[in-house]
């Protein structure tokens, strides 16, 4: 084994379960085993140029974010076809790996999270789920960290507020039913 | 109604996987993986073998090279056979750098072409992407602003995925310069190949302590107040709408950037018999 062979298996091994968590947090299961091997497929490539490390993981990030950005695109077709095909009476059959189960704050949250623009969204995952600083977020991201701060303090107001209003619009629901009753 | 403190642990609560190491890997992933780029190497060995004989097996050491290889050739083909499916909109010869984009972009930002200005960005960009980003585009185009680069635009990053390119900028609009209200700056884009995706510009317009658009806010929300009393009836058409206060550009109905074109009829006036503007740039 070449020391680059031993340089990719070590990053490989040390980061495989952080990258794949990444992709299952912001993917359907179906869609996960493909983005990770492209992430390491890139990190191969450019392996050269992969920081050591504490600096790894977050590069990698850094990575996994773009092959997002273009496996959402495919997404959105995916999503796009099931409503058309949805609409005609046809309808996807339910692959229970699709989802994992949340429970109602948490759908909300995501739902609530789904309003704010997408790079905000990116911050409060990579901030609160990856818990990466200000400054790695800002090197995933290629943002200032003073950027960073701002946003993320900004996304959480913008978020809280997101969140009480769905919480708002259920109670009314609820109230509403209750009168029809 | 919750706190932000409460929606930060509620946000960390909704993690979907909270905790990688408890990932069930072992049977399919980690292991796997490893096993079948082994696989894929040792496929490569034997259709080489058939053609050129013991010279081009590839020695046991260099299987993570020749697994790479494999998976190289299948994300290329994968990419290419992606691409050739979603080619999305092409704006821009292939050949063009970032910044003579982005100065084609600041050139058509400033004809006020709404749609030709669209095209510039990715399908996940966010002026394509976000309502909220459109809409303050066309409330801006329809204060007629402008934006002159005053510094050359510079790529400053060129990452591991993404181009930045930032150019120094000096932007004013109709609306806002008879305030007195104007700004420079940096102009701070990302491409994704040749196309925008995101502005991550820090606010133009934030004062010496931080704060983002209070000098906007304060002039929106004078000129409204100046409106109601002055002309009501204008004021009921295109005062801002409390419900669904535009977080960035606060001070605007939500529904129509015609609003602004309406606004613009009036702020001359508004200015004249305002005590606090225009205020000295």
């Amino acid at each position: 084994m070449t020391s680059r062979d031993a340089r990719f298996a070590e990053i490989y091994e040390s980061h495989h379960r952080q990258i794949y968590a990444y992709c299952r947090r912001r993917l359907d299961a179906d869609e996960v085993e493909d983005a990770v091997a492209d992430v390491f497929v890139t990190a191969w490539r450019k392996i050269d140029d992969v920081p050591s490390d504490s600096q790894t993981l977050p590069w990698l990030y850094g990575v996994a974010y773009r092959v997002l950005l273009h496996q959402w695109r495919s997404s959105a077709r995916r999503r796009r076809l099931s409503r058309r095909l949805s609409s005609l009476g046809v309808e996807r059959p339910a692959i229970p790996e699709d989802y994992i189960v949340l429970n109602q704050d948490s759908q909300r949250v995501i739902e609530a999270t789904s309003r704010l623009k997408p790079i905000d969204q990116e911050i409060l995952r990579l901030s609160l789920w990856e818990e990466l600083r200000h400054a790695e977020i800002a090197d995933v991201l290629d943002l200032k960290a003073e950027a960073v701060r701002k946003r993320l303090s900004r996304a959480l107001s913008n978020l809280t507020n997101e969140f009480n209003s769905l919480e708002k619009v259920a109670g009314n629901a609820v109230a509403q039913k209750g009168g029809a009753w | 109604m919750i706190t932000e403190d409460q929606m930060r642990t509620l946000f960390v609560e909704a993690n979907p996987v909270p905790d990688p190491d408890a990932l069930d890997l072992t049977s399919e992933g980690l292991a796997t993986d490893l096993a079948e780029f082994t696989r894929r190497s040792n496929d490569m060995t034997d259709l080489k073998t058939r053609k050129t004989q013991e010279e081009s097996r590839p020695k046991p050491e260099g299987r993570w090279l020749v697994a790479a290889f494999v998976i190289l050739v299948l994300g290329i083909g994968a990419v290419v056979a992606f691409q050739a499916r979603d080619s999305g909109p092409v704006v821009a010869d292939p050949d063009l750098t970032e910044i003579d984009v982005a100065m084609a972009a600041i050139d058509t930002y400033n004809t006020g072409d709404f749609e030709a200005w669209l095209e510039y960005w990715a399908p996940v960009g966010d002026e394509r992407d976000l309502a909220d980003e459109q809409f303050l585009t066309q409330i801006l185009m329809a204060a007629n602003e402008r934006v002159e680069v005053t510094e050359p635009c510079v790529i400053v990053s060129t990452g591991q995925t993404r181009t930045v390119v930032e150019c120094g900028i000096y932007v004013v609009d109709d609306f806002h310069a008879a305030g007195g209200i104007d700004s420079t700056g940096e102009w701070r884009l990302v491409f994704d190949e040749n196309m925008l995706l995101v502005d991550t510009t820090n606010d133009l317009y934030e004062d010496e302590a931080g704060n983002c658009c209070r000098e906007l806010e304060n002039f929106h929300h004078q000129f409204h107040s100046w409106l109601s009393t002055a002309h009501p009836d204008v004021f009921a058409e295109i005062g801002p709408d409390r419900t669904s206060d535009y977080w960035y550009f606060p001070g605007f109905a939500k529904g129509d950037p015609s609003h602004m074109t309406i606004a613009l009829q009036y702020v001359d006036e508004f200015v004249a018999q305002s005590d606090n503007y225009p205020i000295d740039s």
